[in-house]
């Protein structure tokens, strides 16, 4: 490995991107399920009707994400009836927390390693 | 936001820069889900209204410049009182019916936004007061208040933006072109504004 190293200038950041990468979460990363996550985390929770019209997402396409989230035990549903009308509310969960920074540490690794390798280019 | 398969493919840097972009702005964007109750805009308008037909009345009456002030700075103390009262409650009400908390961080953010521009004005309310110059003190407010709701604006929703863009606007016309219709313009914007505003997010969000 030092070998490597020392022959190849940028291979610090290379395998420091290609660490990051392993740390990418397919759960995540993933257009339609990054916005659910986004959404979560920044405000905690946030209701079917609220998520569909700010991702601009189909109610068949929302659940479909929103399900698998569920089975990956990072996001709560909580179903409820407000005013006789149903309401079903998603919140993160510290699990779902966890791997959204991870996902958010390791891109911020891909950026980081691409900018020092352009600079030592 | 770029598009990503199901199997979504290792993203490289230009992707991942992109992905950062599209969360912080996601993250923003959700923050400016309103708690806002439209009624309480509407009843905001009528209070304002209200005030500004009894300060026409008030002129009307043949009173020394001291009473006038006491009887100026009272109807405007109490519509404030009613317009925030009235805002309170139902946006309170509304917080809870979706699960929110009517003092919350971006709440804090609002207040402090709105902060100067309303300090302003209520500064400016003092020096005209001093002054008796308090019937044109109207584009003024009308100023001040634009100033705050575009501050607040920047938190909120683009509507909200727009309404403090339509302040600021009628208030320097005002200012620049007919100050002596200072109190009808000020129906105008915050009575009318007002309760065009609450009507429109109403229709949109419901009354509550």
């Amino acid at each position: 490995m030092n070998d490597i190293i020392a022959a190849h200038p940028n291979a610090v950041q290379a395998f420091e991107a290609l660490e990051a990468l392993g740390n990418i979460d397919d759960a995540i990363h993933q257009k339609a399920r990054m916005g659910i996550m986004s959404l979560l985390l920044a405000l905690g929770e946030a209701d079917f009707k609220f998520l569909k019209e700010t991702l601009n997402l189909s109610d068949g396409n929302l659940s479909t994400h929103l399900t698998l989230l569920e089975d990956r035990g990072y996001l709560e549903v909580q179903k409820e009836f407000v005013r006789k009308k149903p309401r079903t509310t998603y919140r993160p969960t510290d699990t779902g927390r966890n791997a959204f920074q991870r996902y958010i540490l390791a891109l911020e690794r891909i950026v980081k390693a691409s900018t020092e390798n352009v600079e030592s280019a | 936001m770029p598009d990503q398969d199901e199997n979504a493919s290792e993203p490289d840097a230009r992707e991942a820069v992109a992905n950062l972009r599209a969360i912080r702005e996601l993250m923003e964007r959700s923050t400016k889900h309103s708690t806002f109750s439209g009624l309480s805009g509407v009843l905001a308008g009528l209070a304002s209204i209200a005030g500004c037909w009894l300060t026409h009345e008030l002129q009307n009456q043949s009173v020394t410049n001291q009473q006038y002030s006491i009887n100026f700075v009272l109807i405007w103390s109490l519509v404030i009182i009613a317009a925030i009262g009235c805002d309170y409650i139902l946006t309170k009400r509304k917080a809870a019916l979706v699960g929110k908390k009517i003092v919350s961080r971006l709440g804090k953010q609002m207040v402090a936004a709105a902060g100067p521009g309303l300090g302003t004005g209520a500064l400016l309310t003092l020096n005209y007061l001093q002054h008796h110059m308090l019937m044109d003190i109207y584009p003024m407010w009308m100023l001040c208040y634009g100033c705050a709701v575009s501050s607040v604006g920047l938190f909120s929703q683009r509507e909200v933006l727009y309404l403090g863009a339509a302040f600021l606007f009628t208030g320097a016309g005002t200012l620049a072109v007919a100050p002596q219709a200072g109190l009808m313009m000020m129906a105008v914007t915050f009575g009318g504004f007002h309760i065009i505003y609450g009507c429109w997010s109403s229709r949109r969000d419901g009354w509550l």
